[in-house]
């Protein structure tokens, strides 16, 4: 009869005064995003994928959809700025769309148990789907499709294209 | 000529499995606290043997001590948790975790 053992390992907490933890935090984000419409899917449980596309494409032309993955997975990789006595401006869809593409989701949020706001950085990705541009046509082929609406017998392709720069 | 006996004596042998020596995991319900606040941690233990055993484990942090015994049926997973108190004073605050197999009679000791 005896006990081997099996082994040890360390631990350990960190006590912070009066301020909430990056979980408290990544918990908030998490709740919130339970009943946010945009949400189409998770990562993984702390990490929702929301449906960005009306955001992005104000600020971006040609986009068809954008999905944004925020990451609360990892407390580590969660940055606090603060803490400020009031909520801090908003940020531009400008800057928050380009704090995306960095791979940064900026979210104010407001500790209870100090009633104080911070900025809480959350690292994302962004997934964009463009849509397909079709390039211009020529102002000759341009003028020839107008031709051809008038004149239907004219052939699709125009006999002769003009060099780009008239020479005289 | 012929063969004289000079007597007999008898000897055993005993074969003894040994047993193998289990692991275990750790995992802490937060890692930052506000003073007063709980902390749980949380072990799991991992029997690999074909024999039910129990597992003594020891969670030191924030300077206090909180030990256990738990069973554990044979090649299971069982866990237990100690839920501690932060303290007032901030800082970083290192601990750890013990963790002992009962080998019952009849199975060798892993070395």
């Amino acid at each position: 009869m005896v006990y081997v053992p099996v082994g040890e390992k360390s631990i350990s907490v960190s006590v912070v005064v009066g301020e909430c933890t990056k979980e408290e935090f990544r918990n908030g984000i998490v709740s919130g995003a339970k009943k946010d419409p945009r949400v189409v899917g998770w990562y993984d449980p702390y990490s929702p994928i929301l449906d960005v596309t009306n955001t992005v494409k104000t600020v971006k032309e040609n986009v068809k959809s954008a999905r944004l993955t925020i990451f609360g997975s990892n407390l580590d990789a969660i940055r606090v700025q603060g803490p400020y006595d009031s909520l801090p401006p908003a940020l531009s869809t400008d800057q928050v769309v380009a704090n995306w593409e960095k791979g940064e989701e900026w979210e104010r949020q407001r500790c209870p148990k100090n009633d104080k706001y911070y900025w809480v950085i959350y690292p994302c990705e962004l997934e964009v789907e463009y849509e397909e541009v079709k390039p211009t046509p020529s102002p000759w082929l341009q003028m020839w499709q107008l031709l051809r609406g008038l004149f239907p017998f004219l052939p699709e392709e125009p006999p002769i294209v003009p060099p780009e720069s008239p020479t005289y | 000529m012929g063969w004289i006996s000079l007597g007999a004596r008898s000897m055993s042998v005993t074969v003894q499995q040994t047993a193998q020596r289990g692991s275990f995991d750790v995992a802490l319900s937060k890692r930052e606290v506000a003073p007063g606040e709980s902390v749980t941690v949380t072990v799991t233990v991992d029997n690999p043997n074909v024999f039910s055993t129990k597992f003594s484990i020891i969670v030191k942090l924030f300077g206090k001590t909180q030990s256990g015994t738990i069973s554990v049926s044979s090649k299971s997973r069982g866990s237990k948790s100690f839920t501690f108190t932060a303290p007032t004073a901030l800082g970083t605050y290192s601990g750890s975790v013990s963790v002992s197999m009962y080998v019952p009679e009849g199975y060798a000791v892993p070395i």
